[in-house]
């Protein structure tokens, strides 16, 4: 699952990464950590169209317990501790009328966060 | 000198006379009655030859490169412009030349300038982009000629006078009525010109301009295949444009193999052929085409790259100015044994 | 909490604030005099910040000729065909291809002899952003990163080294070298807004999910902070932060006019972006004009690119003259080196560091002055000369940041600027 991920998110990027100005010859440089990433990350189509996907298949599975576990061993390969739980449920809560949509955040925070991207 | 066009060999050009100056130049043309050979130099000055004599003069006046030379009809005068704007008259054969008349032409280069076959009006091409039409004899302007978008590098006018045409940076070429002073016609030479975007330049364009003898046929040099105009990487090219309304599409003629370069310069034989003048990273040549046919049948390597070029009034001879400050003087014929 | 570099925490830029307390509101600084008290602390150069001192870098890509500009030679041999003109300043001439910057010659300081002994692009680049020459394992920061990080409020509206380039927008990041990526460069491609900057959901709903993210990378940080987890979550606090701002970076909102005035051209349209950056508190602002690496036909080339730079550059340089902008703007025209005084074969100039020139304006530097000098060919400098480390000196004391002061980055002092040089005195007043 995670390589699949993270094909998907180079594939995306591509559009990212272009030369400057041919003649200059100035070295490419690159970094880990951009504001153009975050942006791509936060509000590009790729992300929040997989997202949505994700999201409506873990939407239907109505025990938060098993949907925690699916979610979290999905992004991050690891079960989710107490607090993630806890944390889940509230947020689950917190839109009773649209599980898809809180679902689809909880899937995002996971996806965009530091853990995710430097736990690999 | 008689010309026995079966003597006419361009394969076999070989050198005739070696001049030089002690300067780079940018420009080359004999007087009309080919008595003369004129070159502008990276000096400012514009170098005279005597080609009987040997005899060099030289005309200083201008305050930057001459890159624009043409002679009235009669030869009797010698038209410059430069770098600095300005269009000078002189006369051709005095013994210490000095400017009869000097006008600021361009705001701007200028970049060409021709005469018209009846002696009586000069044109001018500048970088402000404009066209101008002079009285030869006073000098006054007589009407200016907006229409190029951009640069305008060569201006010629028809064997017969009718027309005179115009071609810029882009590539486009306007064909002037000379009668009512209007443009008749747009012609494309766009093949050679290109707008590179990584480097934001525009370049290529016309870099020499000639009618053919009966003026169906415009033929303009400049390059193609510019994949990095800063860095020189091109090839030196020709089209042969049809002017008549309907004609034939534009043809590109090009060298055989990769040769890099620009063609300077293109003048119609009248054994039926074109000599053009390549300089750059590949050297300099004198190449020479067929109508229809893509590719040189002749090729003559020169010994420096070449800048400029001219033929002579009796269609054996030829010119080339270098940046080694020589020019040479070419015969397109076998060199005689002995 | 394991902070092992500059890491801009809540308890420093506390503390910073509990030291300024008021003086800050007041606006004063080193004009008043106070900035000497405050001698040459890393608080001094946070004051300093407060005035809103604001850079203006416009790199002319490639190596543009010192002769087709600021130091021209007309009717030698190495002067090429262009001539020299007048400008506002008596006595200074520059190139003809300039018309409009000759009118603002008055208004900036013109150096002359810079030898900077780099010939190389990425090396010549790498020189004159950082003001010391690359070496292996070295890395420094970029003027806009130092910029962002010791001039820019950390509050601040927009991210403090922005870069508007004529090609593609490139990933920032390591111009910041030990500052950290957080004060790489934003490239704007083409002057175009960064991408992705809609929100995607109506805000309430963005906002929800970025106070989850922020929760679940809290919870995270407890186990494991590092320099780069700081630098991935801020990116997106940045990002929220341009999201909110996007219209900054939108140039149609000029007015026609001002358009037309800057010239319709990518330069130009970048020229007034840039004075739109600088008026919504940008505090670094590069604009890079492409391409000047003139081998072949170097007097065309310079023709077309010059007449665009003059146009954008000069209407620029007068606009924030007007707009009572230029005191507090630092100002630079710079190349990675110059062009030989020898003309090739080609027409053209190549690569030459040994005697060239920059310009300058704004902020305390001396409108009207020439520094250094240099042959009648062009060949050799012959007076005052200054290399790269001389500049960025300069630069740096312009906008009020003594470089030989103390800079805290990891809890160590890093020299900004190379020690061995120092401000060259003439430019400021």
């Amino acid at each position: 699952m995670e390589q699949t991920l993270h094909d998907r998110l180079k594939g995306n990027e591509a559009p990212f990464v272009s030369q400057f100005g041919r003649a200059a010859g100035q070295p490419q440089e690159a970094s880990d950590s951009t504001v153009h990433q975050a942006l791509f990350l936060a509000n590009g189509e790729p992300v929040n169209s997989w997202v949505d996907g994700f999201a409506g298949r873990l939407a239907a599975i109505a025990d938060n317990n098993a949907l925690a576990d699916d979610l979290y061993l999905s992004i991050l390969t690891r079960r989710p501790s107490q607090e993630d739980r806890n944390d889940l449920v509230a947020y689950l809560a917190t839109r009773p009328a649209d599980r898809k949509g809180a679902v689809k955040d909880l899937a995002w925070a996971l996806f965009t966060s530091s853990e995710f991207r430097f736990s690999h | 000198m008689s010309a026995d066009p079966s003597a006419i060999d361009p394969a076999k050009t070989h050198l005739v006379k070696d001049l030089v100056h002690d300067r780079a130049l940018v420009s080359c043309r004999f007087d009309a009655q080919g008595r003369f050979v004129f070159a502008g130099s990276e000096d400012n000055s514009v170098v005279c030859w005597d080609l009987a004599s040997g005899a060099k003069t030289v005309l200083a006046a201008h305050d930057s490169w001459p890159h624009a030379l043409a002679s009235t009809p009669d030869g009797q005068t010698l038209l410059t412009g430069a770098c600095d704007g300005r269009l000078i008259w002189w006369p051709c054969a005095a013994e210490k030349p000095s400017p009869s008349r000097t006008i600021e032409a361009h705001a701007g280069w200028v970049n060409s300038v021709a005469v018209s076959p009846d002696g009586k009006l000069i044109a001018t091409a500048g970088n402000d982009r404009l066209v101008k039409l002079w009285s030869a004899e006073d000098g006054s302007l007589i009407q200016e000629l907006p229409g190029h978008p951009k640069y305008v590098y060569q201006a010629t006018f028809d064997p017969s006078g009718r027309f005179l045409a115009s071609a810029d940076i882009a590539g486009l070429v306007i064909l002037w009525d000379v009668s009512v002073r209007k443009e008749a016609r747009r012609l494309d030479a766009g093949k050679l010109s290109k707008y590179d975007q990584g480097q934001g330049v525009d370049y290529g364009g016309a870099r020499g301009l000639a009618f053919s003898a009966d003026g169906q046929m415009l033929f303009v040099a400049g390059l193609i295949e510019a994949s990095n105009p800063l860095g020189a990487v091109s090839n030196p090219a020709l089209v042969a444009i049809d002017t008549r309304e309907g004609g034939a599409a534009p043809f590109l003629h090009r060298p055989k193999d990769d040769l890099k370069g620009v063609a300077w310069g293109v003048k119609p034989h009248p054994g039926g052929f074109l000599i053009a003048v390549t300089g750059g990273t590949g050297g300099g040549a004198l190449l020479f085409w067929k109508p229809g046919e893509v590719n040189e049948f002749a090729r003559v390597a020169l010994p420096n790259t070449g800048r400029a070029l001219d033929l002579h009034p009796d269609a054996i001879r030829v010119a080339t100015a270098h940046h080694d400050g020589h020019v040479r003087i070419w015969s397109l014929t076998e060199k005689p044994p002995g | 909490m394991r902070c092992d570099y500059s890491c801009r925490s809540d308890e420093h830029v506390m503390n910073r604030r509990g030291f300024l307390g008021g003086v800050a509101g007041l606006g004063l600084g080193a004009a008043s005099g106070l900035g000497s008290l405050f001698g040459r602390s890393g608080a001094a150069s946070a004051a300093m910040a407060d005035q809103g001192k604001q850079m203006l870098v416009v790199w002319l890509a490639g190596g543009s000729s010192q002769l087709e500009t600021w130091d021209p030679k007309p009717g030698t041999v190495t002067g090429g065909p262009f001539r020299a003109i007048e400008t506002s300043v008596p006595g200074v001439k520059i190139c003809e291809l300039l018309p409009g910057t000759a009118k603002q010659m008055h208004r900036m300081a013109l150096v002359r002899g810079v030898n900077t002994k780099e010939d190389d692009h990425g090396k010549g680049h790498y020189l004159m952003h950082t003001g010391r020459p690359q070496t292996p394992g070295a890395e420094h920061p970029h003027l806009g990163s130092i910029a962002a990080r010791f001039l820019n409020p950390e509050e601040g509206p927009l991210p403090g080294y922005i870069h508007i380039t004529p090609g593609g927008g490139g990933l920032g990041g390591s111009e910041a070298a030990i500052l950290g990526p957080k004060y790489g460069a934003l490239y704007l491609g083409n002057g175009q807004p960064p991408n992705n900057t809609g929100r995607p959901l109506p805000p309430e709903a963005d906002a929800a999910r970025h106070a989850l993210r922020r929760r679940m990378n809290d919870r995270f940080a407890t186990r494991r902070r590092t320099a780069e987890t700081d630098a991935y979550t801020t990116t997106y606090e940045q990002a929220l932060q341009l999201m909110e701002r996007r219209e900054v970076f939108d140039v149609s909102k000029e007015p026609e006019r001002d358009r037309d005035r800057y010239g319709s051209h990518d330069f130009g349209r970048h020229c007034l972006l840039a004075r739109r950056l600088l008026e919504a508190g940008s505090t670094f602002v590069q604009v890079t004009h492409s391409n000047y690496d003139t081998h072949n036909e170097n007097f065309a080339f310079h023709l077309e690119q010059l007449g665009e730079f003059d146009q954008g550059f000069s209407t620029l340089l007068d606009d924030l003259a007007q707009r009572g902008r230029l005191d507090n703007t630092l100002v630079v025209v710079m190349s990675e080196f110059g062009r030989t005084p020898s003309i090739n074969y080609l027409y053209g100039r190549d690569h030459w560091s040994a005697a060239w020139s920059i310009a300058l304006a704004g902020c305390g530097i001396k409108g009207g002055a020439v520094v250094g000098k240099t042959n009648d060919k062009g060949t050799e400098v012959v007076d005052r000369q200054v290399g790269a480390g001389h500049l960025f000196h300069t630069y740096l004391k312009a906008v009020g940041l003594d470089a030989k002061g103390d800079f805290l980055v990891n809890g160590r002092n890093i020299q900004v600027a190379d020690p061995a040089a120092s401000p060259i005195a003439e430019l400021l007043a």
